[in-house]
This record gives C-alpha cells, sequence and structure tokens, in this order.
C-alpha cells in the first residue's frame, strides 16, 4: 500500500470514529430537543409525533445508520430551530468565516515571517532576546480581551472602524476587508506568537548546520545563503504545525464572532449550543473535524513532497 | 531564571487575590447600588463599581476560586488519567496499546472549545462540567507525552535491569517510569494550567461557565462588553487579570522546562 493509500484510510477512519462519538455523546443529551422546542406545556401527543416525523423514537444507533447514510450523500438533517437542511445553512454561512480565517492567516505570516527570521539571524542578540520576551507575554493575552482592546481603541477612542456592521464579499472586497480588519487581527495577533516561536526555532535550527557553515566559509552572499539553503530547509518544522494552528484558529473563531457580531459558523455553533439544536450541532461538528482532519491529511503529503526523506522512511518501517 | 522568576511573581498575585477571597473580601460582592454604579476608584471601592453598582475587586477576587479550582482539578484529573492511560499503552503496546492511542487520536481531533462547547450542551451549564470538559480534553496531551516516555525509556538502563531482575509490571511502572516522567509532566501540567483558566474564562464569557450572579472572570469581562461605551476602564481590569493568570502558568511552565533541559545535559 503506497504512503498515500495509507493516509487516506486512516483519514477516513478518523472522520468514521470521530462522527460516531460525537453523535453518541451528543445523543446522551438529558433535555429533550422536542420538549425544548414546543415548551413543557405541549400535549403529549404532539410531542410523540414530533419525535417519530424526527425519527428521535429510534435506538440511537439506528439513528446513527441513518444519519450517517444522509451523511455520506451530504446530508445532515434538518435543524430544529431554522426548519432547514444544515448543510444548506453551513453552505450559507461558511463564506464569512472563510474569508476571516484566510485574512487572519495571511496577516498572521505577515507579521510573524519577518520577526521570526530576524530573530533567528540576529539569534544571541539584544534584538532576539527582546523578540523572544515579547512574544512568550503576548502568547498569553486572551483572544477575547484583545478583542474587545481592540473594539474599543478602534471603534471609540480613535474610530477607524465602523462597530458591528459586516459587510459580504459581494458588495465589494475593500469594504469586505475593512468590516473584517478588527477581528481578522485579533486572530491574527494571537496565531502571530506561535508562528514567530517556530520560524524562529527552526530556522535557528538550520542556520547551526554544518552546510550553513559550509556556505559561509565558500563566501556565499548573504541573501543566498539566507533564502537558497536556510529558509527553504526551515519550512519544514513549521508546515507540520499548520493541523493544530487551525484547530486553534477555530476555537479563535467561534469567541472572536460573538465579540465581533459576525454571522458566521462560530456564532451558529453557540446558537446551535444554546438552543441545543442537535442535528445543527451534530453537523457543526462533524464539518470542522473534517476539516481539521483534511488539512492534517493534506500537510502529511505535502511534506513528503517538500521532504522525500519521510516517504523512504515510512516505507523502510513497513518493510521490516 | 528569568522566565520562571516572572511567571512565580505572576502567580503569586493571583495566589494572593485567592487567599485573601477565602479570609475576607473588602465588601460584599453581590451588594448592589445603582446609584452608584460604574463609580470611579475611591477608598471605598479600590477598582471602582460595576453597572450595578458592585464592588469589582471584591467580585474579581471571588471569582479567582471558581477560576482556580475548575481548571486545578480539571487538568489534575486529566493528567491522572492521561498519564496511567500513555503510560498503560506505552508498556503493553500490542492491541491494547493501539487502541488507547488510536481513542486518544479521536479526542485530538476535536478543537479544545469545540470539545468543551459539546460537553457542556450534554451536561448542562456550570462549574462541575466546566470541570469535566477541561478534564477530557486533557488527556490526550498526557496520554502521548507519558507514551512517548515510556517507549523512549524502555532502552534505559536502569529499567532493563529492573526487568533482568524480575520485577513486576506494576513495579517498573509506578516505581521507575512514572516518577522518571515527573519533570515532564510538572511542564505539561503548568501550560495545562494556562489553557485551562483560558477555557474556564472563555466558557465563562460565552455564558456558558459559572452562572450570574455569581462572579466569573469571564463573566465579569462579559458584562462589561455590554457596557464598554459607558465604562471604557472596565474591561480592562477582568482581562488583565485573566492574562496574568494564563501568562504566569505559561512562564512557570517554560522556566521548569529550561531549568530542566539544563540539569540533564
Amino acid at each position: 500500500m503506497s504512503y498515500l493509500a495509507q493516509r487516506l484510510l486512516i483519514a477516513i477512519l478518523l472522520v468514521f470514529l470521530v462522527s460516531f462519538a460525537s453523535f453518541a455523546v451528543l445523543m446522551l443529551l438529558p433535555g429533550d430537543p422536542v420538549r425544548l422546542m414546543l415548551g413543557t406545556e405541549a400535549p403529549p401527543h404532539l410531542v410523540e409525533e414530533l419525535r417519530a416525523q424526527y425519527g428521535l423514537d429510534r435506538p440511537w444507533l439506528l439513528q446513527y445508520a441513518d444519519w450517517l447514510a444522509g451523511a455520506v450523500s451530504g446530508n445532515l438533517g434538518e435543524s430544529f430551530i431554522y426548519k432547514m437542511p444544515v448543510t444548506q445553512i453551513i453552505v450559507d454561512r461558511l463564506p464569512m468565516t472563510l474569508s476571516l480565517t484566510i485574512f487572519a492567516s495571511l496577516m498572521a505570516l505577515l507579521i510573524a515571517l519577518p520577526l521570526g527570521i530576524w530573530a533567528a539571524v540576529k539569534r544571541g542578540s539584544w534584538v532576539d532576546g527582546f523578540i523572544q520576551a515579547v512574544v512568550q507575554i503576548w502568547i498569553a493575552i486572551p483572544n477575547f480581551w484583545l478583542g474587545i482592546l481592540l473594539l474599543l481603541g478602534f471603534t471609540v477612542m480613535i474610530p477607524l472602524f465602523p462597530p458591528g456592521n459586516f459587510v459580504p464579499i459581494s458588495e465589494g472586497l475593500g469594504a469586505h476587508l475593512h468590516s473584517l480588519f478588527l477581528p481578522a487581527l485579533t486572530l491574527a495577533i494571537a496565531e502571530a506568537a506561535v508562528l514567530i516561536r517556530m520560524f524562529r526555532a527552526s530556522l535557528v535550527e538550520v542556520l547551526n548546520k554544518d552546510f550553513m557553515t559550509f556556505a559561509h566559509t565558500k563566501g556565499l552572499p548573504t541573501r543566498k545563503k539566507y533564502i537558497r539553503y536556510a529558509l527553504r530547509n526551515s519550512l519544514i518544522g513549521p508546515i507540520t504545525v499548520i493541523g493544530l494552528q487551525v484547530m486553534s484558529l477555530i476555537s479563535g473563531v467561534i469567541i472572536i464572532e460573538q465579540i465581533f457580531n459576525l454571522p458566521g459558523l462560530g456564532r451558529l455553533l453557540l446558537i446551535a449550543v444554546q438552543q441545543r439544536d442537535l442535528f445543527l450541532l451534530q453537523g457543526l461538528v462533524i464539518f470542522i473535524t473534517v476539516t481539521v482532519i483534511l488539512v492534517n491529511l493534506c500537510v502529511d503529503l505535502l511534506y513528503t513532497r517538500i521532504d522525500p526523506r519521510i516517504q523512504l522512511h515510512a516505507t523502510k518501517r513497513r518493510t521490516t | 531564571m528569568k522566565t520562571l522568576i516572572t511567571g512565580t511573581v505572576m502567580l503569586s498575585v493571583i495566589v494572593i487575590m485567592l487567599l485573601i477571597s477565602w479570609i475576607d473580601l473588602p465588601s460584599d460582592p453581590n451588594a448592589m447600588n445603582i446609584a452608584n454604579r460604574f463609580a470611579p476608584p475611591s477608598g471605598e471601592h479600590w477598582l471602582g463599581t460595576d453597572q450595578y453598582g458592585r464592588d469589582i475587586l471584591s467580585r474579581l477576587l471571588l471569582a479567582s476560586q471558581s477560576a482556580l479550582t475548575v481548571s486545578l482539578g480539571g487538568v489534575g484529573s486529566g493528567m491522572l488519567i492521561g498519564c496511567i492511560l500513555g503510560a498503560v499503552a506505552g508498556y503493553m503496546k500490542g492491541l491494547i496499546g493501539s487502541v488507547i492511542m488510536r481513542a486518544m487520536d479521536v479526542l485530538f481531533a476535536f478543537p479544545n472549545l469545540l470539545l468543551a462547547l459539546m460537553l457542556v450542551t450534554v451536561l448542562g451549564t456550570g462549574q462541575v462540567n466546566v470541570l469535566l470538559a477541561i478534564a477530557v480534553f486533557s488527556v490526550p496531551s498526557f496520554a502521548r507525552l507519558m507514551y512517548g516516555f515510556v517507549l523512549e525509556a524502555q532502552s534505559y538502563g536502569y529499567i532493563k535491569a529492573a526487568r533482568s531482575y524480575n520485577a513486576g509490571h506494576a513495579v517498573i511502572l509506578f516505581r521507575h517510569l512514572i516518577p522518571a516522567a515527573l519533570p515532564r509532566i510538572g511542564v505539561q501540567m503548568s501550560l495545562a494550567l494556562g489553557s485551562g483558566i483560558l477555557t474556564e474564562t472563555a466558557l465563562s464569557f460565552l455564558g456558558l461557565g459559572v452562572q450570574p450572579p455569581h462572579p466569573s472572570w469571564g463573566g465579569m469581562l462579559n458584562e462589561a462588553q455590554s457596557f464598554m461605551y459607558l465604562a471604557p476602564a472596565y474591561p480592562l481590569i477582568p482581562g488583565f487579570v485573566i492574562f496574568l493568570a494564563v501568562a504566569g502558568f505559561n512562564l512557570l511552565g517554560d522556566g521548569i522546562a529550561a531549568r530542566h533541559k539544563e540539569a540533564v545535559s
């Protein structure tokens, strides 16, 4: 079996297990969603009818089998509160969250790459020490506090960004990015702290290698030395943790959308939690975890491209 | 060294807050006085008052209890379960080992806050359930740490020696392997406490943790956000305390890790 097929199989298995685990957990809900929907005063026969309509009166393993069969063909069930297919609701809200995360990731890279490289090149100097100390403090700033501070600073004190009006991308890219600037910055600052550490650590490791000393003694120009040799070799470390970064971005998005009042998947998730909308919650959980698993799969495949030794290693391990 | 000292100083502030809250609060944290809402700091209210005229300092002090007990309890139980699972998986290998570690992979696929939200939905809001949620997502990181350590330690001389004089599995596991892993566990524990505090405050910020009128750092920050146009200084206070606790645990963890590395090499 090739490396690709092996990774793919593991990913599919993981998706299946995750969906089973989350379905099992959510089915243990003590509150009856139908009761919640109709109120406690509802006549019993109506409750029974609705339970039957949503298939909630059957054993949960059977319900899971039904749900799984639907999920495979893209049908994640129907939301109790929106009375719409869950897939439709997710698709409607996805573009906003996607814009926000992409915008935030780009901003984080833009902040972290120069600072990380600067610290690594000047390793041991006061610049490096200063950047490292700042990052250590900065990493501990809760993103929800940072969001509120930015909101306070840039909507009240210096009114650069009007609060709480999200502009969809269809009304112009400039206005769209302007309306997402503060939330994206909040997410980016938190991500950048982690990235700076990583870029610095992996670049320092490469800079201390023998081939860099050799490049130096050969008298290669600084730019060539750093870009052609050091940077390229130091990329692999940070790529392996993209999966973890995506996870922390998702956790961040849930809170940031709440603070900035953005109609995305994070807000939707909180609504599903507060209203106990079972299928909506299950659909979102699956959507998010599948995204995480897919990203990790892509990372695995990507770094066999960048560093062929990993694939060789995997093959060797299997044959022995 | 600097890291360790800074972390300790930051945490001492939090611990002192906790101690004061146990001994005596400056005033009743739930006493309302609408006429005196959003009062600036004064001799009577050192940090001013909130939207109901309640004393902010007393509320902050009282909230330190739930923040610390919930995260300490959650991370502590997650650590115990995770370490045992990881050690058993690493030691037994085979089927048991891979079943345990695959289960950890499944848990690891959920972002922390998502897992916590799911559990709080199922179990209901409140401190105990937040504690459980923190415990659940702490388990896999400790399990992986212990698993890796046990695999690595199998090649150590003293473990081989213990095997050779026919020491029992339990003896090797609990007398030799687990104590040797303590420094690493300590570091991981400190870092996990940082994220534990973050989760506790995030959940109470979202209204899913400690329920009002009982004060919580996250809940206070949430209230502060709704009134930030009226009282722009209020959000600074609970946020800074959260930051102090999280940064304290992070720096302590980094500091211990650096010291340990120095001592070993």
